[in-house]
């Protein structure tokens, strides 16, 4: 062999040398790129998946959100920005209409009009946690309430477009009793246990005498 | 120019011509390799087994896995899931930060329910159906002892029930087809006070003593 031709030789292997390398660490960084990981460990990015009309899911570290194609909200599921745990409904408008929550901790549901005012709502009171059941006019004001008051009694309330109770029926363990007031707020009628023990009834007029009364 | 002779070096330099060979033929394989098994970047449905989550720079996380999803708050506490529960239900529960199920809307043996619990877990609140698919809402007290009802009765007739500390029921509001009527009770469960319509269909009114006896009535 002449020394031309193991230097033609030598100069082949180190190109072809440079030229592996360069191929090597182009593998190693498709494979970095694109590999599965075998457990799927936590990832940061947001997963997104958007069908043919355009609807899509959103997943990201505080929930889901879906729009439809025309890229409005229509439900979620997740914590939201007040770092409440809940889920919502949207309609065709986007006004919320429809919501499931913890609002400070304490669990709701809330149902609204299309104008976003609030009409129906359940949940458990901030102060006792007592349960309360009320629905809304819509001016918001509460006309019809059921729960279980200060004393620990139920209760089923009416209130008039003031807001004010005009008729409740209330039972304690002894007695329940029913009270019809008038838009003065003053008492017209009873009807079960007093808090003397006795059972009947009696209907007052405006300012609280009594016109009839039984037994 | 004449050969020379130089016999090590001519192996060794066919040795490094043949592991060149080999090397190339190996980062091909790789290579094939990786294109069969890469994930794609913009492919459509995937399918895996694996849990997908989310996380945020505080820690908050969200995991879609095969039975729903999961939300957690920084502090790694569960806030939200909606998914099947681990008894198989369809649910959707949030947990209040100190992890106690607080509100829970569910099919409970394929009965639709949302509940509300206090901080003790108690259930305090209910809407949802009964078992025979009628409308029911209920109110219980902090020993979860039922107070207030609006169900069907056995009759069939919708009604406002209200109940003592005993879970007896005091005073129900109902209707028939003919007439509504009210019913109050004492606490031994006796009527004291009727009013509205009666089963031979008069409408009227009437006070008994806790013996029976009717003290008032009219007309």
């Amino acid at each position: 062999m002449s020394v031309p031709e193991i230097e033609g030789r030598i100069a082949r292997l180190e190109r072809r040398a440079r030229r592996d390398r360069a191929f090597a660490l182009g593998v190693l960084a498709i494979a970095l790129a694109t590999a599965q990981a075998p457990s799927a460990p936590p990832v940061a990015r947001p997963l997104v998946i958007e069908g043919a009309d355009h609807g899509s899911a959103r997943l990201n570290a505080s929930g889901i959100v879906v729009r439809d194609p025309a890229g409005k909200i229509r439900t979620d599921a997740g914590i939201d920005a007040d770092g409440s745990p809940g889920a919502d409904l949207y309609d065709t408008t986007g006004e919320l209409r429809e919501a499931v929550y913890l609002l400070a901790d304490k669990p709701l549901l809330r149902l609204f009009d299309a104008t976003g005012k609030r009409r129906a709502e359940m949940f458990l009171s901030s102060d006792l946690q007592n349960p309360e059941f009320v629905f809304r006019d819509n001016a918001g004001t509460m006309r019809l309430g059921l729960f279980e008051g200060a004393q620990n009694e139920p209760e089923f309330d009416l209130n008039g477009s003031d807001g004010k109770t005009r008729a409740y029926l209330e039972a304690e363990d002894a007695a329940p009793f029913l009270v019809m007031r008038d838009n003065a707020a003053a008492t017209r009628l009873v009807l079960g246990g007093y808090t003397s023990g006795k059972i009947g009834g009696d209907i007052r007029d405006a300012s609280g005498n009594v016109l009839w009364s039984k037994p | 120019m004449e050969p020379v002779a130089f016999p090590d070096l001519d192996a060794r330099v066919a040795r490094l011509e043949r592991g060149s060979r080999r090397d190339r033929a190996i980062g091909f394989a790789v290579l094939a390799l990786l294109f069969v098994t890469a994930q794609a970047p913009g492919s459509t449905p995937v399918t895996t087994s694996a849990a997908y989550t989310v996380r945020d720079a505080s820690g908050a996380s969200s995991t879609l896995s095969a039975t729903g999803l999961t939300v957690r708050d920084a502090k790694g506490n569960v806030r939200v899931f909606e998914g099947i529960d681990s008894g198989g239900r369809p649910s959707l529960d949030m947990h209040d930060t100190a992890g106690t199920l607080r509100e829970s809307m569910y099919l409970l043996d394929g009965v639709p329910k949302l509940r509300l619990f206090d901080t003790n877990g108690k259930r305090r609140e209910e809407v949802g159906l009964d078992d025979k698919g009628d409308g029911l809402f209920q109110l219980n007290d902090a020993n979860e002892k039922l107070r207030l009802q609006l169900a069907r009765a056995s009759s069939g007739d919708p009604q406002l029930q209200l109940y003592g500390t005993d879970e007896k029921l005091r005073a129900y509001f109902a209707t028939d087809d003919v007439s509504p009527y009210l019913v109050m009770r004492d606490a031994a469960g006796n009527n004291r006070v009727y009013v509205g319509g009666y089963s031979d269909g008069t409408i009227g009114m009437n006070v008994k003593n806790a013996s029976g006896t009717v003290q008032w009535q009219a007309p």
